[in-house]
């Protein structure tokens, strides 16, 4: 499902995000990226949706080798990937069942499967009876399950989530974290970048470990820390 | 199948005259200012466009024509006639001679005037002077015809005094080319002032659609996000600035066409511009296919360099 083969980014001239990081992630896997701020785990997310570019070496997502993927063709891309972020991204003057189809509409989905979709989604996010609320009238948890079921609208092949738990308490952060196992068992590949040790530790899924740009570990059913 | 593609278009097609609109209301002084700009200088790009059309007219109508008018007086005997016409022929410096009666002027004046009636209706053949049409093999030697007719010196009332059966000698050339120059130098002031007016056209343009997309950044990130098309996310932004321009195209339509029906009016009472062809709905038109074009081109073309550095995947 993706791929980075020998991937550095240097942002301007000095400051290096990823130092020569290759990584495999296959179809269905649910994996964390770990490591503190500034290790290069956003840098890692805004690769593969192609919003910047390596400074060296190739990237494949869903079957593309991104470098030499058409400007044009980077929309496509993103329709297979759902983007998830710790602080929601959602429009404050749409109501959460317009905020969910506004995902459909943009890339001109027709209105009678928005209309059949987009309750479908709220549902398996548990928000169906919310739909006409705005985001500032839920919780954080709600907000961001508002945001998930956006990502997630599009049936995408992969999700991408840049510390989805980052503005939420421990106990609404688990009751995220079991709706991206839900979503990971329908068959996506999810990755979460985070640094919430609690998560790591419950979830004993794939690690791959960030420090200073490099991968210094890469381990199945890991922890957050080793030390 | 097609029927709910027609249906989707249908919706994007509402969904950016919605935005643009919404565009408009959020911004009403910047939307006011950039349909204002483009009108001025579509305005002044018209004047310039028509006043090069009236030089290629008025160029046209006496390019090979006459150069000399030597106007005949309204009392004149036979031999005057006779004889003036042998004065003309026999100045080396003349090519050709053509005596015009009252009646062939009056056939040549409906020609030139059969868009308008009116006038034609108000004119009768003996109000119409008699002439020879002259031409010279040097049309600087001017000079050599007048001054074998009239003497330089002017009567009482200002009039030239010219001999008997003579009523003037006119340098058509010297007349043409005075207005020509008058119009050719409105042309390029025009222009050039349109040229600025229009680059400042550009830059509102570019700015107001900039602000736009800037205040309006997070849904156009979020649109990114989930994979809308460049064009999806632009077409908005990019009606808006098109909106205004052709906005500004029409408010400049309604001041040209304006002026030339004054104009239109005012020539009627100039005895002058009678004789003359005058640019008129045909060359009026014709320029506003140019003035569309421009206004829609330019500020599609703002918009987007705009676009291109604010918008982008």
């Amino acid at each position: 499902m993706i791929k980075l083969d020998h991937v550095t980014k240097v942002y301007g001239n000095e400051v290096i995000a990823l130092d020569d990081v290759s990584v495999d992630i296959g179809k269905g896997e649910f994996v964390f990226v770990v490591g503190q701020s500034g290790s290069g785990k956003s840098t890692f997310i805004r690769l593969l949706i192609k919003e910047e570019r390596p400074s060296a070496g190739r990237i494949w997502v869903a079957g593309k080798e991104l470098n030499r993927l058409a400007s044009w063709k980077v929309p496509a891309l993103r329709r297979s990937i759902g983007c998830v972020f710790q602080d929601f991204k959602l429009l404050s003057n749409k109501t959460v069942g317009e905020n969910v189809a506004f995902a459909l509409e943009v890339i001109g989905a027709r209105r009678h499967s928005i209309d059949r979709t987009v309750p479908e989604v709220l549902k398996l996010v548990g928000l169906h009876d919310k739909a006409d609320r705005f985001p500032h009238e839920l919780s954080g948890g709600e907000q961001q399950r508002v945001s998930i079921a956006r990502a997630f609208v599009n049936r995408p092949l992969l999700m991408l989530c840049d510390e989805p738990t980052g503005n939420l308490d421990p106990t609404t952060s688990q009751d995220i974290m079991k709706l991206l196992e839900r979503i990971n068992r329908t068959g996506t590949t999810v990755v979460m970048a985070t640094h919430d040790e609690r998560i790591v530790d419950t979830m004993r899924r794939r690690v791959i470990e960030l420090e200073h740009g490099k991968v210094i570990r890469d381990q199945e059913q890991g922890v957050y820390d080793l030390g | 199948m097609t029927r709910s593609k027609g249906c989707t278009t249908l919706a994007r097609l509402r969904y950016i005259t919605a935005e643009a609109y919404r565009g408009f209301r959020r911004n009403l002084l910047l939307a006011g200012s950039m349909v204002i700009i483009v009108a001025i200088s579509l305005t002044l790009f018209g004047i310039a466009l028509l006043a090069g059309k009236q030089v290629n007219l008025w160029g046209g109508y006496w390019s090979d024509k006459i150069e000399v008018s030597v106007f005949l007086a309204k009392k004149i005997t036979p031999q005057q006639r006779a004889s003036i016409g042998n004065q003309i022929r026999t100045l080396p410096v003349v090519q050709n001679v053509f005596y015009e009666s009252q009646a062939q002027a009056y056939q040549r004046f409906k020609d030139q005037f059969r868009d308008s009636p009116d006038m034609v209706r108000n004119v009768t053949p003996t109000v119409l002077p008699e002439s020879y049409r002259v031409k010279l093999r040097d049309a600087n030697q001017f000079d050599q015809v007048h001054d074998l007719f009239c003497s330089g010196k002017t009567d009482s009332r200002g009039k030239e005094i010219c001999n008997a059966g003579i009523d003037s000698v006119v340098d058509q050339r010297k007349l043409v080319e005075r207005l020509f120059a008058i119009l050719n130098y409105m042309k390029v002031s025009f222009l050039v002032l349109a040229a600025v007016l229009g680059a400042a056209a550009v830059v509102l343009i570019a700015v107001t659609v900039r602000v736009a997309a800037f205040a309006r950044r997070k849904e156009t990130q979020i649109m990114k996000l989930v994979g809308a098309s460049n064009t999806y996310i632009r077409l908005p932004f990019l009606a808006e600035g098109v909106v205004a321009g052709l906005l500004g195209t029409l408010v400049a339509f309604g001041l040209l066409g304006g002026g030339m029906y004054y104009l239109g009016r005012v020539r009627h009472q100039v005895s002058f511009l009678q004789l003359l062809p005058i640019a008129g709905v045909h060359e009026l038109y014709e320029s506003y296919v140019v003035l569309l074009f421009f206004g829609v081109m330019v500020s599609a073309l703002a918009s987007l360099l705009a676009l291109r550095k604010y918008v982008r995947v």
